[in-house]
């Protein structure tokens, strides 16, 4: 990686954590309330996911159109729908609600040296090695 | 919060994806697996949160 492009890289990720930190995405307690459709459910980060995927979707289109050979798109056909992607989506559902924690926010709090991330990360390292290590690499 | 992390750890890389890669890259292009993925997160997440507070509260 070249000097530009990794700080291209840094810029993404200080605009991606800032996004996190403002939305409220880094706050557990605001994801379980997000979760506890239940109880007392707090509808806003559904506006923050809603906004991602807009701005996002609305990005690979205006990409995809300019048809531009300086950028590599991801896929456009999606791998099947398996067991082996539900059971992950569903296992990762029950750590998500049990923490309040996915794995971008966690690594934002990380930086902020958050307690409940500096225990969270090193334990998602080792999910993460054991999955890799008994089902293979990503699907 | 260490379980929570064993368990996203390893959900993550067997589902292929988590919040931010299916939930937003992938739902963002449309694509069908990603769609599943963050139905079914989102549906465990809300169930885990509802067994939780029924069990402390």
């Amino acid at each position: 990686m070249n000097s530009e492009r990794s700080f291209l890289f840094f810029l993404a990720g200080t605009l991606f954590g800032t996004g996190l930190a403002i939305s409220g995405m880094t706050d557990p307690g605001r994801v379980i309330g997000f979760l506890d459709v239940f109880g007392a459910w707090d509808p806003a980060l559904l506006f923050v996911m809603a906004g991602a995927v807009g701005v996002y979707g609305l990005g690979m289109l205006i990409l995809r159109r300019l048809k531009t050979q300086n950028f590599k798109l991801p896929a456009t056909t999606p791998s099947p729908i398996d067991r082996q992607l539900v059971t992950g989506a569903a296992i990762f559902g029950i750590g998500w609600g049990l923490g309040g924690f996915c794995p971008g926010p966690s690594l934002a709090n990380l930086g902020a040296l958050r307690i409940e991330a500096v225990v969270f990360v090193p334990a998602m390292a080792i999910g993460m090695f054991f999955a890799q290590r008994f089902f293979g690499v990503d699907r | 919060m260490a379980v929570a992390g064993l368990i996203v750890g390893f959900g993550t890389r067997l589902g292929g994806g988590c919040t931010s890669g299916h939930g937003v890259c992938g739902v963002g292009i449309g694509a069908k697996d990603s769609i599943a993925a963050t139905l079914i997160f989102m549906w465990a997440g809300m169930l885990t949160v509802l067994i939780y507070n029924w069990l402390v509260l």
